[in-house]
């Protein structure tokens, strides 16, 4: 389950090789259209928000278990532009201990 | 300065097939190019082709976006090529976004960042896409250095650490005069989009390329699943003719016709049949093409206006069977009709059968047909096109028979419509003549540069076993008007106008 931490954690994390490969407005773009899709998901989410520098602000605790909803959403969205292959690829960079397998996105390339 | 002490450029495969030959053997190392053009040229393709060929983990390439296209975009439609690897991203490939050093500090911050990641990453290739965003930029405005001097001290850098460099604009052709970024590059690649028509073609020209001689013209290039491919004006074939003392002659499958020119077509020789429509142009090609099947020489048939098996099946017809040297890969049979063709794409699908088949032959049904399948920008060049690609071919070895559809008229022999017979060694002319209320045909052989010929004027009927040409008609005169009158008539004449005077 996550937590606050967690989430704002893997979005950092996932931030820099973003922000290198898109641009820092890039990323926000990106983030700010996960939390979007999160919120109609979980409503809880409401109170989040993506800053300027592509950070999130406005975290709450009720809402933390459902953090996991928004890192689903950035990483379809990731799979939705450059696709399963490529997406996994950069995760591989950040997280290197990540089994191939662990990827499983909710949303296939060609939605 | 001799051969020892002069450096030497190393080149680099550019990944596109065909760009090669036309720079003269690849790109020069640690060379700093621009690729040019106007929206959806090619020119981000192009630079992929070249990263993906040449960047390793070692070695990597770094590819800076700008203010252009989305990063994400570039990977989402570029990932369709086929030469793009996934497995070389971010290591031996990676991309980095510099918008938001261009909005903060200007040309400054982009020139610190580009030196920060290429001393950190050691990169052989950086790409800069798009190089005009960075310099149109009104941004850097008031803040920092001038074009010239960035251009310049970008060169310098990425020279210095030795990585062949590429940068990516949209410029216009009226830009090259006086604009820094053109006199300090080594190599210019302006790629164009023409459209006529309904048609569009894409066409390269190397406008400048230090160190090394290339190709120079417009060279055609087509943008396929697999990326660019160029087609040299060319193709390497600008050798001589091969000057055999004694000149092989090869049978054309009809002993009457061998006999008439001089004992075959001389090897290497562009012939061409002429004549109008039904007169059997086709079948005396496809009799030249068995008979080079029955001695050994691999063929190939480029047709236009009937498809491969429909082509086989009519010379089987005639007692000719194509189908076992075109199951067995001593005969090809090449047909195109995207009416968007180039002589030079018609060329390297000729060469590539060439290789795979060792054809000796070759036969182009028909030229009319072949001119049709051409894109309209390309049919204005048709002439010129043609003398290269049969210099090209004969050049190598190749007998090449062309077939052309003749109007006819009974009045006059024409020869070509094209006013193409100065392209051919040898010209066959074939067509009807009315004789005691028939419909005949004759044909003669009018040219064959390397040797005599008969000057006959033979009859010939098409059978079920091919051409079988007849004896020379005598008795008339004005064959060749197609309206000849018998010399009897004209002696009785002769003799009545003698009589009254």
């Amino acid at each position: 389950m996550a937590d606050v931490h967690a989430v704002s954690r893997v979005c950092d994390k996932l931030r820099r090789p973003l922000t290198t490969l898109a641009g820092a407005a890039g990323f926000r773009s990106l983030l700010a259209r996960a939390l979007t899709l999160a919120k109609q998901e979980s409503p809880v989410l409401g109170a989040w928000e993506v800053k300027p520098d592509g950070s999130l602000k406005g975290l709450n605790g009720e809402a933390a278990q459902s953090g996991a909803v928004l890192i689903a959403h950035l990483l379809g969205l990731m799979i939705t532009f450059i696709g399963e292959s490529l997406t996994l690829r950069l995760l591989h960079d950040v997280w290197l201990d990540l089994p191939r397998s662990e990827i499983k996105p909710g949303r296939k390339e060609s939605e | 300065m001799n051969e020892q002490s002069r450096v030497k450029i190393n080149q680099l495969p550019t990944g596109v097939p065909g760009l090669d030959e036309i720079l003269g053997g690849g790109l020069p190392e640690f060379s700093f190019n621009i690729i040019a053009g106007s929206p959806g040229c090619g020119k981000t393709t192009l630079a992929h082709q070249f990263i993906f060929a040449n960047a390793t983990v070692e070695r990597p390439a770094i590819y800076f976006t700008v203010l252009g296209e989305p990063a994400l975009k570039m990977l989402r439609y570029q990932q369709q090529f086929t030469f793009f690897d996934a497995s070389k991203l971010n290591n031996a490939v990676r991309f980095v976004n510099l918008s938001q050093e261009l909005v903060d500090r200007g040309l400054q911050g982009v020139l610190e960042e580009i030196s920060r990641q290429v001393e950190a990453a050691n990169p052989s290739i950086v790409v800069v896409d798009s190089f005009r965003t960075v310099l149109r930029s009104e941004m850097h405005n008031g803040k920092d250095m001038a074009v010239q001097t960035f251009v310049q001290q970008l060169a310098l850098l990425l020279t210095s650490w030795e990585a062949t460099t590429f940068l990516i604009g949209e410029y216009s052709e009226s830009e090259v005069r006086d604009n820094p970024v053109f006199t300090v590059s080594d190599g210019l690649f302006w790629l164009f989009q023409q459209v006529d028509r309904n048609s569009v073609v894409r066409k390269m020209q190397v406008m400048k390329l230090r160190g090394q001689a290339s190709v120079p013209g417009l060279h055609t290039f087509r943008i396929t699943e697999a990326g660019l491919q160029a087609f040299s004006r060319t193709l390497g074939l600008l050798g001589q003719r091969k000057t055999a003392r004694s000149i092989k002659r090869l049978s054309m499958g009809i002993p009457a016709l061998d006999e008439m020119m001089g004992g075959g077509i001389p090897e290497g020789d562009s012939l061409l049949i002429a004549g109008s429509s039904g007169t059997g142009k086709s079948l005396m090609a496809t009799q030249f093409l068995a008979a080079g099947i029955r001695a050994g020489e691999p063929g190939i048939a480029a047709v236009f206006e009937e498809r491969p098996n429909e082509y086989t099946a009519r010379a089987s017809e005639f007692g000719l069977d194509l189908q076992t040297p075109l199951a067995d890969g001593s005969l090809e049979v090449i047909y195109l009709r995207p009416l968007d063709l180039s002589v030079d794409e018609m060329m390297q699908e000729i060469l590539d059968a060439v290789k795979r088949t060792g054809a000796k032959r070759l036969v182009i049904d028909s030229l009319a047909g072949f001119e049709m399948a051409l894109a309209p920008a390309f049919r204005a060049d048709f002439r010129e096109s043609l003398y290269r690609m049969i210099f090209a071919l004969t050049a190598i070895g190749i007998t090449v028979l062309s077939t052309l559809e003749m109007p006819e008229t009974f009045t006059e022999l024409l020869f070509s419509s094209y006013s193409i017979s100065f392209l051919t060694d040898d010209i066959i002319r074939m067509r009807y003549v009315e004789i005691d209320g028939e419909l005949s045909q004759i044909m003669m052989v009018v040219k064959m540069r390397r040797g005599a010929h008969s000057r006959e004027i033979r009859q010939y009927q098409i059978t079920t076993e091919g051409i079988v040409i007849g004896a020379r008609l005598k008795n008339y005169v004005d064959l060749i008007t197609g309206i000849p009158q018998p010399l009897a008539v004209l002696h009785s004449e002769d003799l009545l106008l003698n009589r009254k005077i």
